[in-house]
């Protein structure tokens, strides 16, 4: 049983073996759900409820070899998802363009033109191919734990990515994707 | 699948990352929250009981309901498709041959106590089924 393992364990009677992963995890989350909701009073609550979730399913987790964070991720996924189907009608776009950026509000991080670029155009993308992408790029997690963190076929992932980026390609201003043009440079998905 | 991914969009890609941190009051706050949490203090079998506490009402109103509605149901349906009942013993054998004649009555079988059933068309689409207890006084004209 490896270290994670065996404080996940710990953590199911233990309180502060619980705060340890708490720390451990609680920007990783907080960031993913930031940027899938792109609002901080909304993230902080999904990121209250995520790990609460956690919390009370804490009893039910049994170590198969993927990561905690991947769980976390799950429920996370699964409270974004919630959110967006119980959430009310949202204004029309025209109007949506006058109101203040909600993610410049107070507490908010700053946004670099490159993240706002980018964060355009993945949003174009179909939810799948955003969030494979995402899970994938930013938060650095395997084919394997997206498949899983998705509950789709790690072929499925694999598609989207594959067509997400040369969506994005098309998408993003310069010519940032190329396929099978420079394999030296090229990265395999696996 | 084998793809290959540009430096400069996977660069682009790990640049337009998020830098943002949860603020410290929010993360204390929800640590606190956590960690004092009834899943440590409270016992298992305590936190089976509210569970079972928060349903029984639902299941309790749900069976009312189920039982109400069939009680409707029950009052209001149409009534239950039933096997025809003799209703009255005709001692009266010429009424009934009047009827045999007229082609309003027929006879449909014979009882174990040697007695003769009949059913007689009534004119709402109705049928009413007479017992003969004097079997063979009848001249049957019509079956």
């Amino acid at each position: 049983m490896n270290e994670e393992a065996a404080a996940v364990q710990r953590a199911q009677r233990d309180p502060q073996s619980f705060g340890i992963l708490y720390d451990r995890h609680c920007d990783r989350i907080y960031r993913y759900i930031l940027g899938r909701t792109g609002n901080v009073q909304i993230a902080e609550d999904l990121t209250a409820e995520t790990f609460l979730a956690a919390l009370k399913n804490l009893w039910r987790f049994r170590f198969t070899g993927r990561p905690f964070r991947a769980w976390l991720y799950r429920i996370a996924v699964a409270q974004i998802g919630e959110y967006y189907r119980r959430r009310t009608p949202t204004i029309e776009l025209e109007l949506a363009i006058e109101l203040p950026d909600l993610r410049q509000t107070e507490g908010a991080p700053i946004l670099t033109d490159e993240y706002r670029q980018m964060h355009q155009a993945l949003e174009q993308l179909s939810a799948g191919q955003h969030e494979a992408i995402v899970l994938r790029y930013f938060e650095d997690l395997p084919i394997a734990d997206i498949s899983w963190v998705m509950g789709i076929p790690e072929s499925t992932v694999k598609s989207h990515l594959h067509r997400g980026l040369r969506h994005l390609h098309g998408l993003l201003p310069s010519d940032a994707y190329d396929v099978q043009s420079q394999p030296q440079s090229g990265r395999t998905l696996a | 699948m084998t793809y290959n991914l540009n430096p400069n969009l996977e660069e682009r890609l790990r640049n337009a990352r998020l830098n943002a941190e949860v603020t410290p009051a929010f993360a204390s706050r929800l640590r606190r929250a956590l960690l004092s949490s009834r899943y440590y203090t409270e016992p298992r079998s305590l936190r089976f009981l509210h569970r079972v506490r928060r349903w029984l009402p639902l299941s309790a109103g749900a069976l009312a309901a189920g039982f109400l509605i069939a009680l409707l149901a029950n009052l209001t349906g149409p009534p239950a498709a039933s096997a025809p009942t003799i209703l009255s013993v005709v001692n009266n054998p010429s009424s009934l041959q009047q009827l045999s004649n007229q082609g309003r009555i027929h006879y449909l079988a014979e009882q174990a106590d040697g007695t003769r059933l009949y059913r007689i068309d009534l004119s709402n689409g109705t049928t009413l089924d007479v017992v003969d207890p004097a079997p063979y006084i009848m001249q049957l004209t019509h079956q």
